[in-house]
């Protein structure tokens, strides 16, 4: 028994860390069975959970942690002592310990023994006890949008709930029933991290199960778009359906799963059914059983022509009324003509039939176009601004507050934005100021102060006191979303396997046609074979180079490329970047990293109680630049603090009281002692490089920085303790490593440009980063107007937008690689609009590709692995010309058969699957892609 | 006689291998083939019931 559980538990632990790797599971499960495992000694990482770093800059982290840390039996996260308990358990806050025993009270302690500190922590969830927090969803319309099913007694909704991570997560949503009775069943979808709740209306509303969810810390995350019914653009073309709807492609998939298993289970049957003609050797086959297998097969493949094989049909049917031709035509042809001669001749009782050519064809034919589709459900794209929307706003209606869904939203209502809340329309501001931070829409870090009656844009995120506005414009309008009613994101342009394949398949078919007369006027006194070679001619010649290389090729550079960190919307984006000449890139988030910062002090030392009195006060302020140096301080300096009196004045700097110590922080106006900055910045400009005395004493000196304006090299923050100066922090942002390399590379074959929403204060170290010598940036620099200029500042979405159109009339094909709401435009327009990425979930919609934020370095590899796939589709073309030819000369000169047929087309077909999915693998793991 | 025989085998065995292509068909459409890897995590998990 004791054995048994020791093997259980290795097994659970090797599952957890691979929970999403399927095949590991399998290997496991055979490891596990055959009782071959290693010993487990180190422990499990706890998934998101995160420590602190020591402090990186010049005051010594003399605090450290000797004792052994209580962590929360729920969350796992420290605790800063044993205060909170329950049952011998230790908790870090009451939420914790309120989850735990509902969880206990409904027996559901397992989910502690799943996996440990499985808990998620409710610290930064909005307090439950705004009871107005999801008033909205008691709205009739809303309801009706968001429940997928409703009846008397019955009610069926799907959440999506970015907190499930870990089997404990799927077990415990799965018995959602013991927790409340209405809840009658409900299903994890794990890869798409989706809950499907069934329950009674009549014993609980909709608004009752996302608070029974919120509790135990899976609050559902309902977006603007879940509202959207599933939206359409159902424009077929090589049978890539392009609708946007998550049920779109579901179903989509569905008949296509369906149609390849009956053309799988035809293509089976007729290649038995045609064994007896082609076995027969010598010996004559009975002419009934020629009749009956020949019947049975027209049977097969008649379901095979009708349904799996209708899309190239209809397509090729709209692509001729449209006086195009487009790949499926010759594909239909080909297809028409075998079906069409196999029955003449079967029914003659001649041969039996190219039936298994065709069913074989067909099946790999839509073998080809599930393996492209596949791709689809890495990652959701086609999303619009209302997917960063939250789906409700609080309003102040009749001096109370209530939520209201967001299409509720009118012009003239009064809104109550909170900290870290988006603001959703243009607005007035009605409190007497406040501060907004923008960098999602424009890129700059520090937020903005604005004052009663400015106007605040859909977009900014409040920082700090909460403030009252009134809409003047509706969700839609708002200069931000109106971005997306740009013609840039309603033209459809034909992607470049599009265009590719329009043209092979023009070409192919005229090619056929024209062979197939000619084979008929050479043999024509004779009219029998004069058909015959025709309609021969139509029935071997295949245009599996693109019908076949092309999406298994880039069906592969699809799937090597996630497994990779760069995830394509599309197989035809792969063709797409070959045809790159143009980079362009935006500074904040994408170049930097925007969670990281390289923080260095120059001052004085200070004691232990100093350091600790600063990390107090730092952690009390919201401002970007002191969380980034808070973050660098270790997390036991900043407990136990009493702090008072704490003010900001914004963007300049803020006071407080820590224990009696009066802290100031901020500015060097702010800090006082201007004396000191005075004399210091003089230093750093001139180009001196012996320090004055004073200076020299410091224990932090700026011997690192060059003698140049000190404000090159990042932003200040100063520092006084009880009116003692000691010294300022420069936060600099830091780039992503490999930076220099993939522009070193790049450059060679690409033009670069920056286009940076923020301020210029990098220019120098960008034009170092870019390898642009720095005179011929002056030169640019002194007229603003240059289009040659390779880095631009200040810009809005706008003008992001319209320097990638300026770029592409210039006869430019762009990539544009950036995040956040402000480049949504200029994505869409780009020929490729790449979004980088820390997290799956954070990225700008309307783009072609997301770029996981550590792989940024290898994009150089990407884009040359994209060539070379393009390479291996025409060494594949070639192979098939082979084939084509051999195909050719044995049908022109009458010799084709039913088992010349059946033996060349999978032969062929085989051969072009194998050698594109071999040497596009290949290539990859060549280039460790 | 052998090619009334091989008539006869053929068409059962046929219809047997019809019912399997719709077990298929309705498996597909009841969404069995949706979720992978969801059902794969959920048996490990311990139901003290």
């Amino acid at each position: 028994m004791k054995v048994e559980k020791v093997r259980n538990e290795v097994v659970r632990k090797y599952l957890r860390q691979n929970a999403l790797l399927f095949e590991k599971q399998i290997l496991f499960y055979v490891m596990a069975s055959s009782n071959i495992l290693p010993n487990i000694s180190e422990p499990i990482d706890k998934v998101g959970h995160t420590f602190n770093s020591e402090i990186k800059t010049g005051v010594p982290n003399v605090v450290q942690a000797k004792e052994p840390q209580n962590h929360c039996h729920h969350c796992g996260e420290v605790c800063a002592d044993a205060s909170i308990q329950a049952d011998d358990k230790i908790f870090c806050c009451e939420g914790c310990k309120f989850v735990y025993e509902l969880l206990r009270d409904s027996n559901l302690c397992a989910y502690y023994d799943i996996e440990s500190h499985a808990g998620i922590s409710l610290k930064n969830v909005p307090t439950i006890q705004r009871r107005s927090r999801f008033d909205y969803l008691e709205d009739e319309q809303l309801q009706r949008h968001i429940l997928e099913f409703r009846s008397e007694s019955v009610a069926k909704v799907t959440f999506y709930l970015p907190q499930i991570h870990c089997a404990s997560c799927l077990w415990l949503l799965e018995k959602l029933y013991k927790l409340n009775d209405a809840i009658t069943a409900s299903r994890v979808d794990f890869m798409r991290k989706e809950v499907n709740i069934t329950f009674n209306p009549q014993q609980i509303t909709l608004r009752g199960v996302v608070e029974l969810l919120t509790t135990i810390g899976y609050e559902p995350e309902l977006r603007l778009d879940d509202l959207e019914a599933g939206e359409s653009t159902g424009e077929k073309s090589n049978g890539e359906s392009r609708t946007a709807s998550k049920r779109g492609v579901q179903s989509s998939l569905t008949s296509l799963y369906i149609k390849i298993g009956i053309a799988g289970f035809a293509f089976g049957n007729t290649m038995i059914f045609s064994f007896p003609e082609y076995l027969s050797g010598t010996g004559e086959l009975d002419p009934r059983l020629r009749v009956f297998f020949g019947v049975m097969s027209i049977l097969m493949a008649l379901p095979v022509l009708l349904y799996s094989a209708a899309d190239y049909f209809t397509s090729s049917w709209q692509s001729l009324r449209r006086g195009h031709i487009n790949l499926d035509v010759p594909i239909a042809l080909g297809i028409s003509a075998l079906f069409i001669r196999s029955v003449v001749e079967i029914a003659h009782g001649a041969t039996s039939g190219y039936l298994d050519s065709f069913t074989g064809l067909v099946f790999l034919l839509l073998s080809g176009k599930l393996f492209q589709q596949k791709t689809f459900d890495v990652i959701a794209f086609d999303r619009d601004y209302k997917s960063y929307f939250p789906i409700a706003v609080s309003v102040l209606r009749g001096g109370e507050e209530t939520t209201i869904p967001l299409a509720s939203l009118s012009v003239g209502e009064r809104l109550f934005i909170r900290h870290a809340e988006l603001v959703p329309a243009d607005s007035i501001l009605e409190s007497k100021r406040g501060n907004v931070d923008y960098s999602f829409v424009t890129g700059e870090s520090s937020p903005v102060e604005i004052l009663q009656g400015d106007i605040v844009y859909a977009g900014g995120r409040v920082i700090g006191a909460a403030l009252e506005m009134t809409t003047a414009n509706s969700v839609s309008q708002s200069y931000l979303t109106s971005l997306w009613n740009n013609d840039a994101f309603q033209k459809h342009r034909k992607s470049a396997l599009e265009q590719v394949s329009d043209r092979f398949g023009t070409w192919f078919t005229v090619f056929v046609l024209a062979l197939a007369s000619a084979a008929f006027i050479a043999w024509m006194p004779d009219i029998t074979k004069a058909v015959n070679a025709a309609t021969a001619v139509l029935v071997i010649a295949c245009p599996c180079a693109m019908t076949l290389a092309a999406p298994f090729a880039l069906g592969w550079a699809v799937k090597i490329f996630g497994n990779a960190g760069f995830y394509l919307k599309n197989t035809s984006i792969v063709l797409e970047l070959t045809r790159i000449n143009t980079l362009v890139f935006d500074k904040t988030g994408t170049l930097t990293d925007s969670a990281d910062s390289t923080v260095e002090f120059c001052g004085k030392s200070m004691r232990v109680d100093e350091q600790e009195y600063l990390a107090a006060a730092l952690s009390q302020s919201a401002h970007p630049l002191t969380r980034s140096i808070a973050e660098t301080m270790s997390y036991a300096q900043k407990q136990g603090m009493e702090i008072r009196n704490y003010e900001e004045t914004a963007a300049r700097g803020f006071t407080c009281r820590v224990d009696g110590h009066l802290v100031r922080v901020g500015s060097a106006e702010y800090v006082g002692s201007p004396l000191f900055c005075e004399e210091f910045k003089r230093t750093m400009t001139s180009k001196r490089s012996v320090m004055p005395p004073d200076l020299r004493t410091l224990d932090y000196p700026l011997h690192r920085y060059p003698a140049t304006d000190i404000r090159k090299y990042g932003a200040e923050v100063h520092v006084a303790i009880d009116k003692d100066y000691k010294g300022f922090f420069t936060v600099k942002p830091t780039y992503r490593s490999g930076l220099r390399e993939l522009f070193a590379s790049l450059r060679k074959k690409y033009a670069l440009f920056l286009l940076s929403g923020d301020n210029d204060s990098e220019r120098e170290r960008l034009s170092d980063l870019f390898g642009i010598p720095a005179e011929s940036e002056n030169r640019a620099n002194e007229n603003r107007t240059n289009e040659h200029r390779t880095m631009a500042f200040y810009q809005t979405p706008h003008d992001k937008l319209e320097r990638v159109q300026e770029l592409q009339t210039a006869g430019g094909h762009v990539a544009m690689i950036g995040d956040g709401l402000n480049d949504a435009g200029a994505l869409k327009q780009s020929n490729v609009g790449i979004a980088l990425a820390s997290e799956s979930g954070a990225f700008s919609p309307a783009c072609d590709a997301v770029l996981s934020a550590e792989k940024l370095n290898r994009l150089a590899d990407f884009i040359s692995f994209a060539g070379y796939t393009r390479r291996v589709i025409i060494g594949a073309f070639w192979i098939s010309v082979v084939y084509n030819v051999i195909g050719l000369t044995f049908a022109v000169m009458g010799w084709l058969s039913p088992l010349v047929s059946a033996i060349l087309m999978p032969v062929s077909n085989a051969t072009v699957i194998g050698f594109t999915t071999f040497a596009t693998i290949l290539g990859a793991k060549l280039r460790k892609i | 006689m052998p090619a009334e025989m091989v008539m006869i085998l053929v068409g059962f065995s046929t219809a047997f291998a019809l019912t399997f292509l719709g077990a298929f068909i309705w498996a597909v459409k009841t969404g069995q083939f949706k979720d992978r890897t969801t059902p794969a995590m959920r048996i490990l998990t311990d139901d003290k019931e």
